[in-house]
């Protein structure tokens, strides 16, 4: 069905001939974050980090590294070891005396969404206020559903370039690719509310055509402009702000239809041939 | 083939039940019947007409029982380890159908490679059905 036949030379497979382009459909939606303007970048950290700093909120671990524990000099108690903040911060407890893993203090972090699934399930069930995520993430699908999920809940969140680079080892973990404060949280509430007006909005094409429309979505083949009417007049009641019947709608605009040309693969893994085949069919 | 792309109208027919789909579900976020409706034509459209589609758009929808994946919404997203690998499971809530997707931080699709795009030189056609093109022995040549 698609590209036109071409006779094949019989020869050498390394030979250029002419390429067959794949077509295939692409996304209309680019889904991404919105960027962060570094200044706003430095004093989320700043502010985070002081705050974790003074709360004294960090994470023993303590599963693996019991035995090295008891060969180390048991430190008195938890109190004592977060002040002299320990040598390793990642994964090396400074305390022995406790059994279990624990984050000091209990409370403060069950106000705090710690990691992607715990983000993810406080966003399910609507108890976020604030979410931010770090851009370090690779690959990028680990979080980008959070911007949709975000958005629907309306729910600020941005990206921040050096997150987990900077809480991780105050907080005690290795990684922290996404923070998540929930609405009933106390601690942090100074901190949120400082925070949220410097998060820049989140738009997707499709959720909200709202003021922060990106703009860059009137649909340019005609016969996606009949099929656009369509939709405006079955959009009308949705929209309930003003909107101007030509040019771009409030509530929805069709995005163009984006095609991808593609050349294929020319280390492509190939099944070995079954045998010599002259014709095709 | 640069300029026009056989089946434009069939793309568009594509574009727009994918769009109407993600219009659908903002309208009205419980009438999933229809977004899958629309996802499922779309489906039978591609699959009709062999159009290959973006891996980007494929991800969003389930194969199982077509419907659009919206995290939040009509799926779930986790990451689990198996293994001693960690992937991202992206489970449709309508049909209990799961995608894993390793989370390899060095993968790239190939659709998504600079070498790829329509500019950069080419090498041999893939094996895939939609090129038609006889060829050598030491590829198996696609049915016509």
């Amino acid at each position: 069905m698609a590209a036109a036949p071409q006779a094949p030379g019989r020869g050498s497979v390394r030979k250029t001939r002419p390429l067959t382009v794949k077509t295939s459909l692409n996304n209309p939606y680019a889904i991404c974050w919105s960027t962060l303007e570094r200044e706003h970048m430095h004093f989320i950290l700043q502010t985070l980090e002081d705050r974790f700093k003074s709360l004294g909120l960090r994470k023993m671990e303590d599963k693996k590294k019991r035995r090295k524990q008891f060969l180390k000099k048991p430190s008195p108690d938890r109190c004592g070891t977060e002040v002299e903040k320990s040598e390793g911060p990642k994964e090396k407890p400074p305390e022995g005396s406790e059994q279990e893993s624990g984050w000091t203090p209990v409370d403060v972090r069950k106000q705090l969404a710690i990691g992607i699934n715990e983000v993810t399930r406080a966003l399910e069930r609507n108890g976020l206020l604030l979410v931010l995520v770090c851009r370090s993430a690779k690959p990028a699908i680990l979080t980008s559903h959070l911007i949709q999920l975000s958005l629907s809940r309306a729910v600020p969140a941005c990206q921040v370039p050096r997150l987990s680079e900077r809480l991780a080892p105050v907080i005690g973990l290795k990684c922290v690719l996404a923070l998540g404060f929930k609405k009933t949280t106390t601690a942090f509430d100074a901190e949120v509310r400082a925070i949220i007006p410097r998060v820049p909005s989140l738009h997707v094409p499709w959720l909200q055509g709202r003021p922060e429309d990106s703009g860059a979505s009137l649909d340019t083949a005609s016969s996606e402009s009949r099929d656009r009417e369509v939709l405006d007049t079955s959009f009308e009641d949705l929209s309930k702000q003003k909107r101007k019947l030509v040019g771009s709608q409030q509530a929805v605009v069709l995005q163009p239809l984006k095609i991808k040309k593609l050349i294929p693969n020319p280390n492509k893994i190939r099944k070995p041939p079954k045998g010599k085949k002259t014709t095709s069919k | 083939m640069a300029g026009p792309v056989k089946d434009r109208e069939a793309f568009q027919r594509l574009n727009f039940l994918y769009q109407a789909a993600h219009c659908v579900l903002a309208q009205d976020p419980k009438n999933q019947a229809l977004a899958r409706f629309y996802c499922h034509t779309e489906r039978t459209i591609a699959k009709r007409l062999v159009l290959r589609r973006d891996p980007s758009v494929k991800r969003t929808l389930c194969r199982g029982c077509s419907s659009l994946l919206i995290p939040g919404l009509t799926c779930t997203q986790r990451q689990r380890r198996c293994r001693g690998q960690r992937w991202t499971v992206q489970t449709c809530l309508t049909c209990q159908r799961s995608q894993r997707f390793l989370n390899d931080p060095d993968h790239l699709l190939w659709g998504d490679r600079p070498e790829a795009q329509l500019g950069s030189h080419a090498g041999e056609r893939s094996q895939i059905s939609t090129t038609p093109a006889k060829h050598s022995p030491p590829h198996s040549s696609p049915p016509l």
